[in-house]
């Protein structure tokens, strides 16, 4: 059962961008090449470069992913942090935005691709459940939503790693509504 | 002004921690090396060693940051989050060993729990001072909080937060502090 086959294409691509996420997460994008990752997949370099091009482009494909965020305009606002958190967690619990998310910590590039990924999927969506204030709105719900990911993902930090899901909602909720929809200050 | 001399030690001592700080935050804990960071400084490696030990108690020296936190007991909650802003922009802004830490932990597990016991062990216990109930949850949730604050501003730099004032940003952090500290918990 060991005996080796000819891949096709398409499981050929998808091992190298899940090789690609696994280095860019573990060693960030500077430091990971091209050739580590045709490696790990047992094809040549050349090969990677034919398929993603470039190594910025092959992170790009690599960390790439959609989120899909419901229309907010007319959403009762205490329902907002229960509509969005469901989709927050598909996104947290995905190997893609994990590494996106370790690499744009140490990387220029991957931190304009994380900012891009916001800024085009995310908030067009939250900017419909904003009475003002929006840029500082949405920026700030960005920064709480990549400390609770960081924390409970990447740092693994016990009172937050522990948390059920739904225990979780249930603190952050509050945190969403506040920063969407509470009050802004004087 | 180029010629070479003697440095002391105390200085020799401070640089490398400053290039031991510039490595681990951007190559991660387990590819940085001691002999790199002697390299960076023009020193040997056996200095190092001698100054700071291990390449883990060099770590745990260039990432040991300061954070001084007001007594909390008794405060009105409206006003946590300005006692506590300004001490945590002087750790994020004012000081490199926290975001060499964050950067570092974001790749490395030795890194990541020594961030942890680091918060529990410097920061957990002043904020004890203000949660009613749910202590650890309230406590590490805030800090995730602050840590997205931090990521956000000062390493991945996004506009509309890295570019509100300190004053602003409190204004707006304000609510968010009070409502993890002292809030309703959930039922």
């Amino acid at each position: 059962m060991t005996a080796t086959r000819p891949r096709n294409a398409s499981q050929t691509r998808a091992d190298i961008l899940s090789a690609a996420r696994r280095r860019f997460g573990a060693e960030g994008y500077e430091r990971t090449t091209l050739r580590a990752v045709a490696s790990d997949v047992g094809v040549d370099a050349a090969l990677v470069i034919r398929y993603f091009g470039s190594k910025q482009d092959l992170f790009a494909a690599a960390a790439d992913f959609a989120i899909e965020l419901p229309d907010l305009s007319g959403v009762d606002p205490d329902e907002v942090a229960g509509i969005l958190l469901p989709r927050f967690f598909a996104v947290w619990e995905d190997e893609t935005f994990v590494a996106l998310l370790r690499a744009a910590m140490t990387s220029q590039v991957a931190a304009d691709t994380l900012r891009r990924v916001f800024a085009e999927q995310v908030a067009p969506k939250l900017i419909t459940a904003t009475p003002d204030n929006p840029v500082q709105r949405i920026g700030l719900m960005g920064a709480f939503v990549i400390g609770l990911a960081t924390t409970r993902y990447v740092l693994a930090n016990p009172p937050v790693a522990n948390l059920s899901r739904d225990e979780l909602s249930r603190w952050a909720a509050p945190v969403i509504r506040q920063l969407l929809v509470g009050p802004a200050p004087d | 002004m180029s010629t070479k001399r003697p440095r002391n030690a105390a200085q020799t001592r401070a640089d490398i921690l400053a290039a031991a700080r510039q490595r681990f935050a951007t190559e991660g804990f387990e590819r940085t090396t001691l002999r790199a960071i002697a390299a960076d400084v023009g020193v040997d490696a056996a200095l190092v060693i001698r100054y700071f030990g291990s390449k883990q108690d060099l770590f745990a020296t260039a990432t040991e940051f300061k954070i001084e936190l007001p007594d909390l007991t008794g405060a009105d909650p409206d006003d946590i989050a300005d006692m506590l802003l300004p001490r945590y922009f002087a750790v994020w802004e004012d000081d490199q060993s926290f975001l060499a830490l964050l950067r570092a932990a974001m790749t490395s597990r030795i890194a990541a729990d020594t961030l942890n016991e680091t918060l529990a062990k410097h920061v957990a216990p002043t904020l004890m001072g203000a949660t009613p109930d749910h202590h650890l949850q309230r406590i590490a949730l805030t800090d995730a909080f602050v840590i997205g604050l931090a990521a956000t501003r000062s390493v991945l730099a996004n506009p509309p937060v890295a570019s509100l004032s300190r004053e602003e940003l409190s204004r707006w952090a304000g609510p968010v502090f009070r409502q993890l500290l002292v809030g309703p918990a959930p039922l």
